[in-house]
């Protein structure tokens, strides 16, 4: 489904992201991990058509997304509607009058079918039914980032781009999205730096460093004996206690 | 055409009739209206008394000012002082009023410009209040009783940058949020 081939990208002089490549396949559940400042988030926007390359290579479907492909309007459509991205802040993507109508927002935009009856069973799962006739502007961060989900849920992506999901999330909503991810079929990368909650949200890490390069490409039990596991401030006993007494199903 | 479309087509109505007013009984009315509206039908006394209070610095500034400015010519400035504060109390309360019925964003929703503008100009002022409420509590926290004049004005110089960068940064991720959602698409 995604393919990235040697991608560097720069801001101003500055590297961002070095050399990356790797493929992701159809309903594949990656974590993409790494220290702060490592260019996680520039990775999803880049992977979102949000932002490109100075050298390398994305494919999406095994067609290469570039600023020129995207000014194709029919194309430009089809893969925003297939390629849904959660940002850091949640606020920043919210701009809708009220709740309703910002999870409607989508679904209208793309012109999808029974707009209410989706908006209504997303609401129900993340409990912000009461919310939906609320101004999005007065919610707390907490609300904001299950409306934040909940508006790219109801688009039934294909591939669902998640920068820090559980940043404003309490442990609940953050399990409710585990489980919800691990259900669903569609193709998942979840930003992160915390290892403990990262291997719930999939079976594969791709692993970033401060030097902005992929270090790791692997299976977490795989990483878990890397020693990069300790370069992260982990300690092996103390993640086996963790891993037995872990707060989520598995 | 929506309720909040009429709502904003009020407010500009109300805005384009007060500005060519200049009858002291009608700007008198027309505020003691909308505060009755505010506090005895609404209840709604800490909204009216902080939506006051907030434009009134910039009338005590511009009237002093216009004040100053009659005496040197010896003109005679209280009757215009009177209406000019009226004036301005007045279109702050038409604000209100069109706040406590309309969405702002809905009342928008004609033009997708016009949202665009808004929802950029509405986030940056939201963050940046809240970003100057926690600047100045690290200045509290952070500055020693005895910091030097210059180490002051370095911290709100250092603080000023810090606003300008973020702004610029902050309206980047939104416009790509809002990209991202699909919001160009059709423009």
């Amino acid at each position: 489904m995604i393919e990235l081939s040697h991608i560097d990208f720069y801001f101003d002089k500055r590297p961002v992201l070095l050399d990356i490549s790797f493929n992701i396949e159809e309903g594949e559940k990656a974590v993409l991990l790494g220290p702060n400042g490592s260019g996680k988030s520039t990775l999803l926007k880049l992977i979102a058509g949000l932002l490109f390359p100075k050298r390398g290579k994305y494919l999406f479907n095994g067609k290469e997304i570039s600023k020129k492909r995207l000014k194709d309007k029919k194309f430009e459509r089809a893969f925003r509607k297939d390629v849904q991205l959660m940002f850091q802040e949640p606020d920043i993507m919210l701009f809708n009058p009220s709740v309703y109508e910002e999870i409607s927002y989508g679904p209208l935009r793309f012109g999808m079918d029974n707009i209410k009856e989706r908006v209504l069973k997303v609401a129900d799962f993340w409990g912000i039914n009461g919310l939906l006739k609320r101004p999005v502007y007065l919610l707390s961060g907490g609300e904001k980032a299950k409306v934040a989900l909940a508006s790219l849920l109801v688009m039934e992506p294909r591939l669902l781009l998640l920068d820090e999901p559980t940043a404003y999330l309490d442990m609940k909503s953050t399990k409710s999205l585990c489980k919800l991810l691990k259900k669903e079929r569609f193709t998942t990368l979840v930003a992160m730096h915390d290892v403990h909650i990262a291997r719930y949200f999939g079976e594969r890490f791709i692993v970033l460093s401060k030097e902005h390069r992929i270090v790791f490409d692997g299976p977490f039990d795989r990483f878990k004996e890397s020693s990069l596991f300790e370069e992260f401030g982990f300690f092996k006993e103390e993640s086996e206690a963790c891993l037995k007494g872990g707060p989520y199903e598995r | 055409m929506n309720r909040d479309n009429l709502m904003l087509i009020l407010l500009f109505l109300c805005i384009i009739i007060l500005s060519f007013i200049n009858n002291i009984a009608f700007l008198f009315g027309y505020f003691l209206s909308i505060t009755v509206f505010f506090l005895i039908i609404r209840g709604r006394v800490g909204t009216l008394i902080s939506g006051i209070l907030r434009v009134l610095p910039f009338l005590v500034v511009l009237s002093f000012a216009f004040y100053i400015s009659s005496l040197l010519s010896k003109g005679h400035p209280y009757r215009y002082l009177v209406i000019l504060n009226l004036r301005v109390f007045d279109m702050v309360l038409s604000l209100m009023f069109f706040r406590e019925f309309a969405n702002p964003l809905r009342a928008l929703s004609f033009s997708s410009t016009l949202t665009y503008i808004f929802i950029l100009s509405y986030s940056q002022i939201k963050t940046f209040t809240e970003l100057y409420y926690d600047f100045s509590l690290v200045m509290r926290s952070r500055m020693v009783l005895d910091t030097s004049y210059k180490d002051r004005i370095l911290f709100l110089r250092k603080m000023a940058g810090y606003f300008f960068k973020k702004a610029i940064a902050r309206a980047e991720d939104t416009a790509m949020a809002m990209k991202a959602r699909g919001f160009f698409l059709y423009d």
